[in-house]
């Protein structure tokens, strides 16, 4: 093997078993809720590998991303009072591959940025997962009082359009990113 | 049995494309902007790669370089450049798989795995410089990313008062103690 092959070769695939009740789409943006073997979550396989349990990231799932009536991080800045719709912690999320897994069956995830997942085109910038949806979102569009990236400790960040000419929650090539110590927000020009 | 080693070949490689007018070394460090579609930008990858997106990058800049230089390790968007240089807005392959072949500099000299020094990108340099002194910081966590030597290889580097290490992540914590 060449050590430069494309690098879609080279992301982690990881079996996962869709263990809710709606289809899960092609790069859509999934919670780690577990892991074990196959048959402990009742797959029908001959094989018995150790997966993934994927499901929807739900509002049981969200964290606060900052306490209400306090100010950021720095001491300054808005409060955020939007609690237990995003996540900050970006890492306990997978993507699907473009395959949509059915529910109770099996499709291949990873959790190897950069990837391509589904966001909220309407505006692009700091993203993180919405509870209840497969997507990301920026959560200044709905909630300008948590724009301030420094509520967050990590987020995705829009590296490329995968369909231009689309609108509405479409497939983005993100990566991962995080601060300690502020914004910059120049490097999407 | 079952085989683990740090080959390079174990290591997932992204197709980038170069913003820098000049070449970037070998295992220089970069800074990821954007992206783009590999047909788009019309390079010369492997053609397995077309369609794939492409890394942008270039060399590190910190924005607020003018509070401390140093604070300049901000998360995920570094990359390290293979063993072959990119030419000036050319193409080539960087991974972020730890460890890492890293090109690094410091004024105390050459270091080595028994050695506590802790590096970080900095802001218009291809390589990571050894962090000797805190002066100026509020506080280490105000690094993120900071990397250490794992391992000393014998890799040779035309790179004036650089060496190349095997670099793995610095815990925040532990060099704040």
């Amino acid at each position: 093997m060449s050590w430069h092959n494309p690098q879609t070769q080279q992301v982690r695939w990881i079996d996962a078993l869709n263990t809710g009740s709606d289809e899960i789409p092609g790069h859509a943006v999934l919670y780690i809720n577990s892991a074990g073997l196959a048959s402990e979550y009742g797959a029908d396989i001959d094989s018995d590998p150790y997966v993934l349990e994927v499901v929807k990231f739900t509002k049981d799932l969200a964290t606060a991303v900052s306490s209400v009536n306090t100010s950021g991080p720095y001491g300054y800045g808005p409060t955020c009072e939007i609690r237990e719709q995003y996540h900050d912690i970006m890492q306990v999320f997978c993507v699907n591959g473009p395959v949509p897994i059915p529910p109770g069956q099996m499709g291949v995830v990873t959790l190897d940025p950069p990837f391509i997942a589904l966001c909220d085109a309407g505006e692009i910038d700091v993203l993180v997962p919405l509870a209840d949806s497969w997507h990301l979102v920026t959560p200044k569009a709905s909630s300008p009082e948590c724009a301030d990236p420094a509520h967050w400790a990590e987020w995705f960040r829009p590296l490329m359009d995968m369909r231009p000419l689309e609108t509405g929650v479409k497939p983005y090539f993100v990566d991962l990113d995080s601060t300690l110590a502020g914004f910059t927000g120049e490097e999407l020009s | 049995m079952t085989r683990f080693d740090t080959r390079i070949a174990s290591q997932r490689w992204e197709a980038c494309i170069s913003y820098a007018d000049e070449e970037i070394p070998a295992f220089a460090v970069v800074q990821v902007v954007n992206a783009n579609l590999i047909d788009a930008v019309s390079q010369s990858l492997q053609p397995t790669a077309r369609g794939e997106p492409a890394l942008y990058v270039r060399k590190t800049v910190i924005a607020d370089a003018d509070s401390v230089q140093l604070r300049s390790a901000r998360g995920h968007r570094f990359r390290f450049n293979g063993p072959v240089p990119i030419p000036a807005k050319g193409a080539g392959y960087v991974t972020r798989d730890i460890p890492a072949l890293a090109l690094c500099h410091s004024v105390r000299g050459i270091p080595s795995p028994t050695t506590d020094g802790v590096f970080a990108p900095i802001d218009g340099q291809w390589y990571l410089e050894e962090i000797v002194n805190f002066t100026g910081v509020d506080e280490v966590t105000e690094f993120l990313n900071l990397f250490r030597v794992a391992m000393s290889p014998d890799v040779i580097t035309n790179q004036a008062g650089c060496f190349v290490r095997w670099m793995t992540l610095q815990s925040v914590a532990e060099v704040d103690k």
